[in-house]
């Protein structure tokens, strides 16, 4: 008899699972939350900048003395997509531990240790799904984006495609941080105390180390 | 679905072969000092309908879990043939659909069902099949949040007879169902195990399990206490004519 984790995976099997995970994120309150949140933060965040950028390159027709420091990387790009740092470290990580935890919450775990898919198989689907979800989010960042060039701005693709690839990595290590979390704790409640912990620590982290440098600094960086 | 019930044989079904049962084998189970299972050993033959018996806290679904692989077993040994199954093998030859769970209460009925025959690689048609035998057509489009007990039960025995694997272990199935419920459950249930799949049923009504059951598997304090038919069970009690409730009081 065959182990089953020895057998191969059916592209099938693959479909299923990851229909599961975008069905139960689709169902999942926490992130209609985030894409709210995100868009609203998001399009404030675009619509600033771009006002600040115009009053100080001159276009708005006041001085544009400080016209030669700007560049839209720093202007736009940078302030726009500042909104994804927030829902990273205060939102995602909530998005991910219900999806992480509520298999083992519900009972599912038990069912689903008996499915023919391996437990990897079960965890990457699940990264897979909730990788899918925070680029979802990222649909209005892109957008503004594309706004800012329908306006006649200015973007250099590899700069400002390093950009989003850093938020893309950022939300990426937010799933393994909660999933890691989700379970790990006995609730959703202590995995989040846990993602929370982690993630603003390291923003506490960054502080301290551009305040005092040091052998801080280098653990930070 | 109300025809008649057959009736439960005193005696187990034909076999096999005895290469096909699956014997369990001092089959232990430890949560810190507490020994929850203490050297179960008995065997499962194929196309019975096996009765798990034992009082709350017996250790009904530590066994049931430790049989599935789903919690690992402290000591013990699984083998089917001689050749012993290693827990992560266990899920090609047993399915256990646990008591108490409550999965997907986001997800309709129908689509919790085609989930799982999809995984499970069973055919799309046998979704259709097991909705209509178990009455369960009209919940199709009904979220799982939205059921009460009894039709979350039936989800959950459809649960189990949508995957393939030649046993199936149920816990608690009838807990939930009112009586014609009961017995239309116990018809569905017959009906699978005539086709030759295997069950394993955990129930704590004494009464439902005499109805349904081939043979007897009694589990008092983690310790089989008796194994085999009424008829058997009643010969090892020392009392002929005596009912499964006074061979089970007798002997546990």
């Amino acid at each position: 008899m065959p182990s089953p984790d020895h057998r191969a995976m059916s592209g099938e099997t693959w479909r299923w699972l990851i229909e599961k995970e975008l069905r139960e994120l689709a169902a999942s309150r926490s992130y209609w939350l985030l894409l709210l949140v995100v868009g609203a933060l998001v399009g404030h965040a675009f619509v600033t900048s771009v006002n600040l950028y115009a009053e100080a390159s001159g276009i708005a027709g006041g001085p544009s003395a400080l016209a030669q420091g700007l560049n839209p990387l720093e202007g736009i790009v940078v302030p726009t997509f500042g909104a994804y740092d927030l829902a990273a470290t205060l939102l995602f990580p909530f998005v991910v531990i219900r999806l992480a935890a509520s298999d083992k919450e519900t009972g599912a775990l038990a069912l689903m240790l008996q499915s023919p898919a391996s437990l990897w198989t079960s965890i990457i689907a699940k990264g897979i799904a909730l990788l899918l979800a925070w680029l979802a989010a990222g649909v209005a960042g892109l957008a503004a984006l594309l706004l800012w060039r329908g306006m006649g701005g200015h973007l250099f693709a590899p700069e400002t495609w390093t950009v989003v690839l850093g938020h893309v990595l950022r939300g990426f290590l937010t799933i393994g941080i909660a999933a890691a979390a989700g379970a790990l704790a006995a609730s959703a409640a202590s995995a989040a105390i846990i993602a929370l912990t982690v993630t603003l620590g390291t923003w506490a982290l960054d502080y301290v180390a551009a305040a005092r440098g040091g052998a801080i600094a280098s653990v930070a960086s | 679905m109300a025809s008649p019930l057959p009736a439960a044989h005193d005696e187990p079904p034909a076999q096999s072969g005895p290469s096909a049962a699956i014997l369990v084998d001092k089959l232990s189970k430890r949560f810190g000092q507490f020994w929850a299972l203490r050297g179960a050993g008995f065997s499962i033959r194929p196309g019975e309908i096996l009765g798990l018996i034992g009082p709350n806290g017996s250790g009904k679904t530590t066994l049931f879990e430790c049989l599935a692989g789903v919690s690992p077993a402290t000591l013990g040994t699984v083998t089917r043939g001689g050749v012993t199954i290693e827990p992560g093998w266990r899920k090609d030859l047993l399915y256990f659909v646990p008591d108490g769970v409550r999965p997907w209460p986001d997800q309709t009925v129908g689509w919790v069902l085609r989930f799982i025959a999809g995984l499970h690689g069973s055919p799309a048609s046998s979704v259709g099949d097991v909705l209509d035998s178990l009455a369960l057509e009209p919940l199709r489009g009904a979220r799982l949040r939205e059921l009460s007990k009894g039709e979350h039960r039936r989800v959950l025995l459809a649960i189990g007879l949508l995957t393939p694997t030649p046993v199936l272990m149920l816990d608690e199935p009838f807990d939930g169902l009112d009586l014609r419920q009961t017995r239309d459950v116990m018809h569905v249930l017959r009906s699978t195990a005539s086709r030759g799949r295997t069950l394993f049923l955990s129930i704590h009504q004494l009464g439902d399990a005499a109805r349904i059951c081939d043979r007897f598997v009694l589990l008092s304090g983690g310790r089989v206490a008796g194994e085999g038919t009424l008829g058997e069970l009643r010969a090892k009690a020392g009392l002929p004519g005596a009912d499964l409730e006074e061979a089970f009081l007798a002997l546990t």
